[in-house]
């Protein structure tokens, strides 16, 4: 009876060393590994946060979350307003803090409603905030772009290991708590999970506006290593539409496949950007079509097929060596 | 008191009356059956009842409260649980897990945490005969043993009144035996059955009233050899 | 005084039209095929550009266009419904699992076609100069392609509202839209009718996209804005109600030019703002009504 307790608690538990060790070699690898490297590894933490977080919420629930860009934009603003009037550190919190008010208004808004709302208004409350913004730096405050005071890459690749890490543990957390099965729950069946006491609505929202902060926290983090923001860079659509994909491709039943979707897509996004700028979204646009029609499970499906028949093989070697040895 | 009661319950969708101006009693510790042709309005009621739909006239009230705006979820916590026609067991999950979770959630009695509940899951489970399938896979289940589970994860929610959508329907025989002394033994236990049926053997068997719909009006009500002689019952059954 | 008001009105159905043209495809594609289309937008640009084309290359008029344009478009998405979106209800479990693949498929189909098309057309701005002669019309000046415009979306609405509501195939639709299964128990082809209502809907953003190009400078990335508009529309005028779009691509046409009359820069606030109070007071839009009880 109390095996299968065991089991799980054991999964977890290896599940947790392996977060331990990869936090560990990430906060120590600039000692070992070179500037450009830790450069390419700022922008490969951002989106697998993203990514990380997105998934936290539109993995479960299913519900697409298309404002991606929307809260790591509010941080990337932040960022620009108050940057060299307190410290970085603060400017992170209180990017995360904005991001965590707006996901709240638009979760009560439309997280009550039928799931295609949801997904409808975040596609257009990018626009809809990306317009609002170039308005007011437009007609109120006359600063359309604004240069921000940068921060070295060691700095910003701490930042952003801390940020993931927290996001990683936060992931893990979730998804072996009663909120994280309440939230597939809802995902599976809306009213099934109503029916058992769950408040479906205030879960939802709590749930989408938490993992907004480490948007808004990037989005902070992110502005210094830019150094130059405007609202078309700040909401980039782009910013919400890559990580479903990364997500998607990498396969959702696993902690580590958002990760490992962001970095194969990062590694094959700077490979193109650099050999054929001109075709990387229309690779990204089919691998997501193949994906969505005939690999569902995405890589972590894929990997553990691999491995199952792997260990299959493996099996059968045995057996056939035992049989020689008898012979 | 009356543990569930409803006055003049009414839903419309766009010019379609489901339900007409319903009035309807279950008393505690009954077991009262829900009969009718299809598109009585029978499983609109229940969606009034639990929550997942609000009447645009009409009350209803559970143990002497008035439930009518209520969330489901906080009806579910009041003490009422359901099941559906079309069952709402979470696929993804083991068996064990789907009781866990409304144990949890649902339960506004209990004193502890998710990870130390296994123990009491494992007693409900035990208690309708499920303990050696809690760790599988639901879709490895029986029809029977699906609709058994969703009965367990509604009774983890500590429910005093149970509404039963067709649990009895595609059962075989010996299955249809053992479901009825399900329903008995949970009367036993001191929980009120309301239940929506269609199989007859079990209404006639099980229920101590039962009330008749038609067109989303109650046309009929009382003890099942009254009501299976009430010629306008047969009348709407024959006429099918 | 009159004048004024004339010319918010007109301006108003002007831009109403637009509205309601690039709104009806999108709650097509969804009030039937259950597809969430989010790049729309890009159909509607794809157009455009190839109408750019069709004139600055071989000369074809716009308006002759529409006839080579529109039923290219409608046969791009018939043929995308038989085989991407056919398969995926196929292999889905429920709609809810249909809806969500749908999305991310058409959001790749997203992706590809903006792709495609900055590899045919470039980043550039592309514009061409059509009718720009101006009419007058109760005193006001309006350019003779913008009210081409309203004509041909006047006209479509029409004729559209009439087709859905008379004829069979009309009703046929309005069958699927309510009740799939129902549909094809009562003989109707589901297949058959979901790729008509996914290409009918392509075929629309097609003539949008015709309209589009003679009014404005087209460029490939500009297809999100106008999924945007549509989006907001199709909310305002009901989600699943087709004729729910048209009604509220017109009232919201009317609304936005009056705002636009009192302060220019207020209009696209005014316009999610409408979004907003949609969503907070009245989510089944103007014409909504629930289509899927849970």
């Amino acid at each position: 009876m109390l095996i299968s307790t065991l089991r799980a608690e054991k999964k977890e538990r290896r599940a947790l060393i392996y977060i331990v060790v990869t936090i560990v070699l990430l906060a120590s690898a600039p000692s070992f590994i070179s500037e450009s490297l830790v450069i390419t590894m700022i922008t490969v933490l951002m989106y697998a946060t993203l990514t990380l977080s997105w998934t936290m919420f539109s993995g479960p629930t299913r519900l697409v979350s298309l404002a991606t860009a929307v809260l790591f934009g509010v941080g990337v603003y932040v960022s620009a307003v108050l940057r060299g009037s307190m410290p970085i550190e603060l400017i992170v919190l209180i990017g995360g803090a904005l991001a965590f008010i707006l996901a709240l208004a638009i979760g009560v808004l439309t997280l009550r409603l039928k799931g295609v709302y949801f997904i409808l208004f975040t596609f257009g409350v990018t626009a809809l905030v990306g317009n609002a913004t170039l308005w007011w730096e437009t007609h109120v405050t006359g600063t359309v772009g604004r240069h921000i005071e940068g921060a070295s890459n060691s700095v910003v690749y701490l930042l952003m290991v801390i940020i993931f890490s927290l996001a990683l543990l936060a992931a893990f957390i979730l998804r072996n708590s009663a909120a994280g099965m309440a939230l597939r729950g809802i995902g599976e069946n809306q009213t099934a999970a109503e029916h058992i006491g769950i408040h479906v609505t205030r879960l939802k929202v709590l749930i989408f506006a938490g993992t907004a902060i480490f948007m808004g926290a990037t989005g902070a983090v992110m502005a210094t290593r830019w150094r130059y923001v405007d609202p078309s860079l700040a909401f980039d659509p782009l910013i919400s539409f890559l990580p479903v994909v990364m997500a998607i491709f990498g396969g959702i039943s696993r902690l580590y496949g958002p990760i490992l979707g962001t970095i194969v897509l990062i590694v094959l996004r700077e490979f193109l950007i650099t050999e054929y700028p001109y075709v990387y979204l229309l690779i990204f646009g089919v691998t997501l079509i193949g994906v969505v029609l005939w690999l569902p499970g995405g890589l972590v499906e894929q990997a553990e097929k691999l491995i199952f028949r792997l260990k299959i093989e493996w099996i059968k070697l045995k057996m056939r060596w035992k049989r020689w040895r008898t012979a | 008191m009356m543990m569930l009661e409803g006055t003049g319950v009414t839903m419309n969708f766009g010019g379609l009356v489901a339900v007409d101006h319903a009035d309807f009693k279950v008393g505690q510790g009954e077991i009262v059956g829900l009969i009718g042709p299809n598109g009585a309005g029978k499983t609109t009621l229940f969606n009034l009842i639990s929550g997942a739909q609000t009447p645009q006239e009409g009350t209803i009230r559970f143990k002497g409260e008035d439930i009518t705006d209520l969330r489901p979820d906080q009806i579910c916590r009041m003490g009422l649980a359901r099941t559906f026609q079309t069952s709402k067991i979470f696929s993804e999950m083991t068996a064990f897990e789907n009781v866990r979770l409304a144990l949890i959630y649902g339960n506004p009695h209990r004193s502890f945490k998710f990870k130390e509940a296994e123990r009491e899951v494992n007693q409900l489970m035990a208690q309708a005969g499920m303990l050696s399938d809690r760790n599988k896979a639901v879709k490895e289940l029986s029809l029977a043993s699906q609709r058994r589970l969703e009965i367990v994860r509604a009774l983890a929610t500590d429910a005093e009144l149970l509404l039963l959508d067709e649990v009895m329907a595609g059962l075989t025989p010996s299955e249809l035996t053992q479901s009825m002394e399900l329903v008995m033994r949970l009367r036993d236990r001191g929980i009120t059955v309301f239940m929506i049926e269609h199989v007859m053997q079990a209404i006639m068997e099980v229920c101590d009233r039962i009330i008749v719909f038609h067109f989303g009006q109650k046309i009929a009500e009382g003890p099942p050899d009254e009501v299976a002689g009430d010629p306008r019952v047969k009348a709407i059954y024959l006429g099918e | 005084m009159l004048e004024t008001a004339a010319e918010i009105i007109v301006t108003g159905l002007i831009l109403g039209g637009a509205y309601a043209l690039i709104a009806v495809g999108l709650s097509l594609q969804y009030g039937v095929g259950r597809v969430l289309n989010v790049a729309h937008g890009e159909f509607i640009i794809l157009a455009a550009l190839a109408t750019w084309s069709l004139y600055t290359v071989f000369g074809i008029n716009p308006v002759l266009s529409i006839a080579i344009i529109a039923p290219a478009l409608f046969a791009l998405g018939y043929v995308l419904d038989r085989t991407m979106f056919n398969y995926l209800r196929k292999t889905s479990e429920n709609d809810d699992h249909f809806e969500g693949r749908s999305l991310l498929a058409s959001f790749g189909l997203l992706f590809v076609i903006q792709n495609l098309m900055l590899l045919t057309w470039g980043a550039l701005l592309r514009g061409y100069s059509f009718l720009n002669t101006s009419v007058t019309i109760f005193g006001n000046r309006y350019g003779a392609n913008r009210l081409l415009a309203l004509g041909v979306s006047v006209g479509v609405s029409v004729i559209f509202y009439l087709y859905i509501k008379r004829t069979r195939t009309g009703k046929a639709i309005r069958a699927a839209a309510e009740s799939p299964d129902m549909a094809s128990t009562l003989g109707v082809n589901k297949k058959r009718v979901m790729a008509m209502c996914f290409g009918l809907g392509a075929g629309l953003a097609g003539l949008a996209g015709v309209l589009y190009s003679m009014m404005f400078d087209v460029q490939g990335s500009r297809g999100i804005e106008l999924t945007v508009v549509a989006i907001v529309v199709v909310v305002f005028g009901g989600l699943g109600s087709i004729t729910g779009s048209l009604i509220g691509g017109f009232a919201l046409g009317l609304v936005i030019s009056l705002v636009n009359w009192f302060d220019p820069s207020l209009s696209l606030v005014a316009f999610y703002l409408i979004f907003i109070l949609v969503l907070l007071i009245r989510p089944s839009g103007i014409m909504g009504r629930q289509i899927h009880a849970d």
